[in-house]
């Protein structure tokens, strides 16, 4: 098996400030799972409820998101998709994102320009908004709750 | 009697021009000219001829044996004045990346009401520094400012309609309440 030429490449300042929030974020996940394994406490199952929700009794942007997480952590994609659908599209894209950058800056393998993942930061926050939208049409249209 | 006798001359010229008595008088009368002086002086140069400029100092190629450290040098002195263009092109994006991500939270996590409002108080500020600050960096700033406005927004109604007391009830605070308890 070939082995890996290691060569240390230096990224972008774009880049950079995301894979070091990447990592920060990674550290987050891993403490939660630290924190089940050691005390027992499962963060997704807090479900603290939804303020905005309760006053307003409409959905907020960020509704089904503890949901969908949890239902993709059971390997339940389409369920993840139906209670928030950026949330898979969001973990996809970082896993990936994260991935390239640490080969670029570990192993020198070749990647996108500086800054290229910004467009896929865009299109999450236009997902957000969108299937707000779509939930808040669907109730107060339809009659139909989200959740 | 050769004829180059009187003295290189022919015979009879020469015997001519010597016997005249108009030409030997003529001849101890002639002024003696003076030579005219051959070197001008220094004044006289500056005068009539400009004055030559200068040479330019150029740097001659250096063609011994530090050739090939010169083309390494000028290779990299190249690649890092990419890099440098890259960089620069690109700019700081630091507080523009970090407002948009702090909007991204606040319109996401509003449903804890005073999270989304400190991410959003966050988003804004960062997106106005950097629009100051940064350049290149625009688009990021304009779209945390916007997620931080909408998140702001949301955390203010509910904030609002929690203080005028005619939605919240105590059931969500008890169950908050008790959430925590659990922990």
């Amino acid at each position: 098996m070939k082995s890996l030429k290691t060569c240390k490449s230096e990224l972008g300042s774009n880049d950079k400030v995301l894979y070091e929030l990447g990592l920060a974020a990674l550290g987050i996940g891993i403490a939660a799972v630290l924190l089940y394994v050691c005390t027992g406490i499962n963060v997704l199952r807090l479900n603290y409820p939804c303020v905005f929700n309760k006053v307003t009794h409409l959905c907020c942007p960020g509704c089904g998101g503890t949901r969908a997480l949890r239902a993709l952590l059971h390997g339940e994609i389409l369920k993840s998709l139906y209670d928030f659908p950026p949330l898979l599209y969001g973990i996809v894209v970082y896993a990936v994102f994260m991935t390239r950058c640490f080969l670029y800056r570990h192993f020198g393998v070749k990647k996108s320009r500086d800054g290229a993942v910004n467009v896929h930061i865009y299109i999450f926050i236009a997902l957000v908004f969108a299937q707000w939208a779509v939930k808040l049409v669907a109730q107060l249209c339809f009659g139909y709750y989200w959740f | 009697m050769s004829e180059f006798d009187n003295n290189g001359f022919e015979n009879n010229e020469a015997a001519e021009t010597v016997d005249n008595p108009e030409i030997i008088e003529t001849v101890e009368n002639a002024e003696t000219i003076e030579p005219e002086a051959i070197s001008p002086s220094a004044a006289d140069l500056e005068a009539e001829f400009e004055k030559v400029p200068e040479p330019e100092f150029t740097a001659q190629p250096d063609f011994g044996t530090e050739s090939a450290y010169s083309s390494e040098t000028q290779y990299s002195t190249d690649a890092q004045s990419q890099y440098a263009a890259q960089e620069n092109e690109g700019g700081s994006k630091v507080f523009a990346i970090i407002s948009l991500v702090c909007g991204i939270v606040s319109v996401v996590c509003c449903c804890t009401s005073w999270f989304a409002v400190i991410a959003a108080v966050a988003a804004i500020v960062l997106g106005i520094l950097s629009i100051n600050k940064e350049e290149n960096a625009k688009g990021m700033a304009i779209a945390g400012i916007i997620c931080g406005g909408v998140g702001l927004l949301i955390g203010i109604i509910v904030l609002i309609m929690a203080a005028a007391g005619s939605a919240v009830s105590p059931d969500v605070l008890q169950e908050y309440v008790e959430k925590l308890e659990d922990l």
